[in-house]
């Protein structure tokens, strides 16, 4: 029994049903929010320690986020928290009565990051909606594609993005005591880095002169070359269809694709070494930073990287190839894992819009899923999106972005939760290089120019920032390891003869037709839910995983994972006037979710025709009227 | 030497489409070898890559930026300095993250050092940035005068500047042909396999050449004269000075002094004179 808020229940088979007797199964009275707005307004007024800080844009997260927090810098800690994403994303309505194949082009330019997964989860979809299943091959190489745009991702994140707020140039400003602690202290793994100390490391994150900053983009040069050669384009792939991919692969590609694979075993026997010293070094210097970034561990993902022996493009059948893909799908809510079954993952997710620039939507046209469980109103299948760009309020309206919740629940989105699943459900097939353990991943980095090696994430007893960047530098092992079982899945096939790369797909031209994405971007979390009438889209739903993460209030009263984990957060910067504070704490905790905003965000709705191309400023100072 | 000729912006958002659009007019007109048309608005960091990879001499590079000046207008002008540190940082970020911009190509390409120092920009005052595939009737005029400022700058590096560099590189080939026996006289057809030169342009360079005495113009082809011979040695030495040293730490020289129990006196070691 996966669901505690949501009125659903399973019988012996595992199938789901409403529970009997409840009324109105899914209605729910909103919380107010104004006595909180009034209580922090009140402490803002009275105490000159407490102050709004406010960062539009947050700078270093791809796209459009600002977000407003108070600090208590007497207490030093964070008492309020709104993420705002500022910008509309207008696909879903853009999409509305197109030809369905349209989907895997358009929905692919909600990002200029990672347009490869949206791409993939459209072709997803359709597969299900049409109904068609690709040859192993072409799952394969999908497999492939995915894995090179995350070996992409991790370090341009890590690095680029995330990586200076723990740069000489950053910690010297916030944190002077702790840079000169890093000075002094050795590096366990110099051996393997090549950084003597904590403090050389530091020097190499300063962004565009750091060597590790450089090489990051070196790298994510050498991962897109990978990308190109099945993908032909990046971040917007040519040869991705419904039923495979629609290009020719000869021994020649893969080897050409291994040469640049090959580089990322040492490249995340690298990462993993640094991140690991410097998560250890920052808790050793300060212990409160244990405490940056915390929140629940509530995380939600629907597994990446399909069996090509399981996976049928089915909703029928989407439990058995979904547990049986290299990342297991599934939710875990403080801790533990409470499903791996897609359907549940599916019928659990609700959007709310009561803060949000969003009107609500009538109706509740799919009471249950294809396979008869109970579908909420407020899921994706029954979602219609009705811009409703109105004033900025914490009490009511003050973000584009929706809050999708899981059985009700604030769940976090990330390449750590496809981790931490993945590890605690022990569903992974047999691998040459990755263990799952129940409490671990194990794997074997093979030896390149380093030797090989045997790295081990642990699911950490803390859940915070730190842990987030750490895990994120496992992931790319992860990520290097699956690619490379599919590397040698897909050359097994060649060698077989099987070069088959797609199934000629039907489109439908008449009747009802339902189709569900369940895939992943860099930062976790990806689907999408279309509804096709008589050959066109009747209903395009995206769902992100930055929607999830920078969500406002649900209905409950409950923060968004960004808000939540702010709201959790010390202040270990230090500074001698309240007016040299520059928040920090709350960028890393932000950063560290590695918030990517172009595809939860995109059209500045304003009354008028402009179309917005980079972030607007919302001027969140003195909004509440 | 190559010059490329680039654009920068969005499509299908009215005039921020100016610089894409004059491309794809310039990419139906016909260039000299040495100029290349590109659209590089797949984002900065991927442009990086491409300098990277194929560096350019000389860049001239079109686009719209809301400036608030008199729409429709174009400026022509060379890159400034870069913003601070910090500035750069942010900009990464966009451009990491999809924000196509013409200051953020610049200045990114700029940090990382893959721009020529021959940079040129001319962008035009855009008028509307709504959703549209056409330009408004001010930027749309700017787009002949647009593609003449290219012209003119194209033609500004003259062919005789230009055919000094294709006769150092003619001579290298005729050197480098003969010293490995593939002939001494060679016809233009064998020499274009090698060189970025159009057959015609090179007869005219060759026509030169055999004025200046440096090849003699045979009935099957052209063969460098002693002193066409001693200046293709010497540039193709002063070239490749670099590879001809010593490699894998093997000297093949029975005569060199490295045999006698000083590997520093090694001629491989040094630079090679004729």
């Amino acid at each position: 029994m996966c669901f505690k808020n949501l009125p659903i229940e399973f019988d012996a088979q595992g199938r789901p049903s409403l529970k009997a007797g409840v009324r109105d199964p899914y209605t729910y009275r909103s919380v107010s929010l104004a006595t909180e707005e009034d209580r922090i307004k009140e402490l803002l007024a009275r105490n000159g320690y407490i102050k709004d800080v406010d960062f539009d844009p947050v700078t270093r997260v791809a796209g459009a986020l600002a977000f407003h927090s108070v600090a208590d810098l007497k207490d030093r800690r964070i008492i309020a928290a709104n993420s705002m994403a500022t910008l509309f994303r207008g696909y879903e309505v853009i999409l509305k009565g197109r030809d369905p194949r349209d989907a895997i082009f358009i929905s692919s330019r909600a990002c200029g990051v990672c347009g490869g997964v949206h791409s993939t989860t459209s072709a997803l979809t359709l597969e299900m909606a049409f109904p068609v299943q690709p040859p192993p091959l072409g799952i394969v190489l999908r497999n492939m594609l995915l894995g090179a745009e995350f070996l992409y991702d991790h370090p341009l994140h890590l690095f680029l993005l995330a990586g200076p707020d723990y740069s000489e140039s950053v910690v010297r400003a916030t944190n002077p005591a702790v840079w000169e602690k890093a000075v002094g202290t050795g590096a366990a793994h110099a051996g393997i880095h090549g950084y003597r100390t904590i403090g050389d490391i530091l020097v190499d994150l300063n962004p565009l002169t750091g060597k590790l900053y450089l090489e990051a983009l070196h790298h994510t040069r050498i991962a897109r070359e990978a990308y190109v050669l099945i993908g032909a384009k990046y971040p917007h792939p040519e040869t991705t269809v419904p039923g495979g991919v629609s290009t020719t692969v000869t021994l020649h590609t893969l080897t050409e694709f291994f040469t640049r694979l090959q580089s990322f075993f040492d490249y995340s026997k690298k990462m993993i070494t640094l991140w690991d010293d410097l998560t250890d070094f920052f808790y050793a210097a300060n212990p409160v930073n244990r405490r940056v970034g915390v929140r629940p561990k509530n995380f939600i993902d629907p597994g990446i990287w399909d069996d090509p022996d399981a996976y049928d493009a089915t909703y029928q059948h989407c439990n058995e190839w979904g547990e049986r893909r290299w990342s297991t799908p599934g939710v875990v809510i403080d801790g533990e894992v409470v499903t791996t079954k897609l359907q549940a993952m599916n019928i659990g997710v609700e959007e709310f819009v009561e803060h949000s620039y969003y009107d609500s939507w009538n109706g509740h046209p799919m009471k249950t899923d294809p396979l008869g469980a109970p579908l909420s109103p407020y899921h994706m299948w029954n979602k219609d999106t009705k811009p409703l760009p109105t004033g900025q309020n914490w009490k009511d309206r003050y973000s584009w972005a929706t809050s999708p919740r899981w059985d009700r629940k604030s769940v976090e989105a990330g390449c750590y939760a496809r981790l931490w699943i993945t590890a605690a459900a022990r569903k992974l097939p047999d691998s040459r290089f990755i263990e799952a353990t129940g409490r671990s991943l194990k794997m074997r980095l093979p030896k390149s120019v380093l030797p090989e090696m045997e790295i081990e994430w642990k699911i950490p007893e803390e859940w915070n920032a730190f842990e987030r960047n750490r895990a994120r530098a496992y992931a790319e092992a992860f990520t290097a390891l699956v690619t490379m079982e599919n590397w040698l899945r897909a050359m097994e096939l060649l060698k077989r003869g099987e070069t088959r790369v797609s199934t000629k797909h039907q489109l439908p031209t008449k009747g009802r037709q339902i189709g569900a994405g369940f895939w992943g971007a860099g930062r976790g979390y990806l689907t999408h839910h279309m509804i096709m009438e008589n050959g066109a889209i009747a209903n395009y739903q995206i769902l992100t995983p930055s929607t999830i993460n920078a969500s406002p209030r649900d209905p409950f009263g409950n923060p968004g994972p960004y808000e939540e984990a702010v709201l959790g957060t010390p202040i270990t910067e230090e500074f001698r006037r309240q007016e040299d504070y520059k928040g920090i704490d709350i960028l890393r905790t932000i950063r560290s979710f590695d918030p990517c905003m172009p595809c939860t965000t995109h059209v500045h709705v304003d009354g008028s025709d402009r179309v917005v191309s980079r972030e607007v400023n919302t001027c969140a100072c003195g909004l509440d009227d | 030497m190559t010059t490329l000729v680039a654009a920068v912006g969005y499509r299908n958002l009215r005039d921020l489409s100016f610089g894409p659009l004059v491309i794809d007019r310039l990419r139906t007109l016909s260039w000299p070898d040495h100029v290349e048309v590109e659209d590089l608005s797949y984002g900065p960091i991927s442009a990086v890559h491409r300098f990277q990879e194929r560096p350019v001499e000389r860049l001239l590079l079109l686009g719209a930026t809301r400036r608030n000046r008199v729409p429709g207008r174009l400026y022509a002008f060379r890159p400034g300095r870069l913003p601070p540190a910090d500035e750069v940082q942010r900009r990464v970020g966009e451009a990491l993250t999809g924000v196509i911009s013409l200051d953020n190509l610049w200045m990114i390409c700029r940090t990382f050092g893959v721009l020529p120092e021959d940079v040129e920009i001319l962008e035009v005052e855009p008028s509307e940035e709504a959703w549209g595939e056409t330009l408004t009737p001010d930027v749309e005029r700017a787009v002949e005068r647009a593609i003449e400022w290219v012209r003119q700058r194209v033609k500004e590096e003259s062919e005789p500047e230009l055919d000094l560099r294709r006769r150092d590189e003619v001579l290298q080939v005729l050197f480098w042909m003969r010293g490995e026996g593939l002939g001494d006289v060679v016809r233009p057809a064998q020499i274009t396999g090698f060189l970025d030169v159009s057959e015609r342009d090179l007869r005219r360079v060759l026509a030169q050449m055999a004025t200046d005495g440096l090849v003699d113009e045979l009935d099957h082809g052209f063969r460098l004269t002693s002193s066409g011979l001693s200046e293709g040695g010497r540039r193709f030495v002063e070239e490749f000075a670099p590879l001809l040293r010593q490699g894998h730490g093997e000297c093949n020289d029975p005569g060199c002094p490295c045999h006698d129990g000083d590997p520093a006196a090694c001629w491989t070691r040094h630079p090679v004179s004729l």
